[in-house]
């Protein structure tokens, strides 16, 4: 088995290949490649095509292929969540204070701020307004997947994904599932249970890490503040963009909507709610240690 | 996973939450192994405590229509005797949506406990030691945060 780990989109990534042999440029090609998604797509980098538009007025942009396909993904799951789903936040996010000079010191007038009114057609984008697009979540999905077929065109089929607990696996050599554990929410050193992981994505998240003052990152487009209801939610799918996006578009909506918005993607998950329920959808797979 | 089996994975937690209720504060030592199906279904319907149409704790969850099943567990904690209610929603085609353990105590040590999570669940759900499991590939989990966020956050707590 062979596994390397790095650095990017400021999380750890880790890969598993199961083959006897593995090209020794492979891993420096991986991270390279990642790096440069990163560059492209970072909130973080003003030169990124996701900041672009931070001062563009009202009008219609083209966009790079692969910007398209991560805003297309993105405006169907916006339209499936009613608007709850949204990677307009960029400036919400900023203005709560997790921005590139980490000043987490909320602004007095986020009440204010008005969602950017966006739409994409092929490669044209079209903005009410200059706006940040934030895909801080659901890019990391894309770019795990966009990892998964790099290693298949490199004929090695038999891997695992990991970009920083979300991940994508196919299977061992022998066919045999990736047995994942589950993060217990809030608490790191613990697994919830496990599941086996084979031709499919698992995203995990909580409202514990990446939190500051009465802040955390699963922000509310709508009511602009943060989910409160809501501790943790995990998902399988079939890819690690659709799987990640839907944990962030559950997560904002109400619990009467996760099963009409899971089942449109074919995906499962495990809510984690603030008053102590572990709300499942009835074709999870897995198992808890108990 | 059939539904069979989900039903019996999650029956096993209230199987385990039974359990605790019986072996006081010693239900920590060991883990009840998941029932099997046929005793897990009887189980559920040899239950006394059936009151019929739920009524979820919280606004509209959805999943919770069909019978709710509630029992209450006493054991001993560091803190002092203290009380769990366990509640499982079954909907009409007899599948578990969902399972919670809600303590009612009311020393100071179980008020503390009501706002975590970890520490509620933990009566149901065992969980385990992610440095005991030898056998998984990798954990998912909440995506670590670099030095940068969070060198950054233990600063600015500082601050406050």
């Amino acid at each position: 088995m062979h596994q390397f780990s790095f650095e990017a989109m400021g999380t750890v990534w880790a890969v598993l290949i199961d083959s006897d042999k593995v090209d020794p440029t492979l891993n420096d090609e991986i991270v390279r490649i990642s790096n440069t998604f990163e560059q492209e797509f970072s909130r973080f980098i003003e030169s990124s095509q996701t900041n672009q538009f931070r001062n563009s007025p009202a009008g219609t942009y083209t966009v790079s292929p692969q910007f398209a396909e991560l805003l297309q993904f993105a405006q169907d799951l916006k339209q499936e969540s009613s608007g709850l789903f949204d990677p307009a936040i960029g400036q919400l996010i900023e203005k709560a204070g997790y921005n590139k000079e980490y000043t987490f010191k909320p602004e007095n007038n986020i009440e204010d701020w008005e969602v950017p009114v966006w739409s994409i057609d092929g490669d044209q984008l079209t903005l009410s307004r200059g706006m940040i697009f934030d895909v801080g979540g659901y890019g990391k999905g894309f770019w795990i997947d966009q990892l998964s077929e790099f290693l298949f065109e490199k004929k090695y089929p038999y891997h695992l994904v990991d970009g920083g607990g979300d991940m994508f696996g196919t299977s061992t050599r022998e066919g045999a599932a990736w047995k994942i554990a589950i993060e217990w929410p809030g608490r790191p050193d613990y697994a919830i249970g496990q599941v086996e992981l084979k031709n499919g994505a698992l995203t995990v998240s909580d409202t514990f890490k990446r939190r500051w003052q009465n802040w955390h990152h699963v922000i509310n487009p709508l009511t602009k503040q943060p989910v409160q209801t809501i501790i943790g939610c995990a998902v399988q799918a079939k890819t690690a963009v659709v799987a990640d996006g839907l944990t962030t578009a559950l997560m904002l909506s109400e619990s009467s909507r996760w099963k009409t918005i899971a089942q449109r993607y074919h995906a499962t998950y495990l809510m984690f709610t603030a008053d102590s329920k572990i709300v499942m959808s009835p074709d999870w797979k897995g198992t808890f240690f108990n | 996973m059939t539904k069979t089996q989900l039903l019996s994975t999650i029956v096993g937690i209230f199987t385990f939450a039974l359990v605790l209720s019986a072996c006081s504060n010693q239900a920590t030592t060991e883990a009840t192994p998941t029932a099997a199906p046929t005793q897990a279904v009887e189980t559920v319907e040899a239950t006394p405590m059936v009151t019929g149409a739920a009524t979820p704790a919280t606004e509209g969850s959805t999943e919770a229509e069909g019978k709710t099943i509630t029992d209450t567990a006493e054991y001993t904690s560091p803190g002092g005797e203290e009380t769990i209610k366990f509640t499982i929603v079954v909907d009409d085609a007899g599948v578990i949506t969902e399972a919670k353990a809600e303590p009612q105590g009311t020393n100071p040590t179980t008020k503390i406990r009501q706002t975590a999570f970890a520490n509620e669940v933990n009566a149901a759900v065992k969980g385990k030691k992610l440095a005991d499991l030898t056998t998984v590939a990798r954990v998912g989990g909440s995506s670590l945060t670099t030095k940068a966020f969070n060198g950054f956050i233990t600063e600015a707590k500082t601050q406050l």
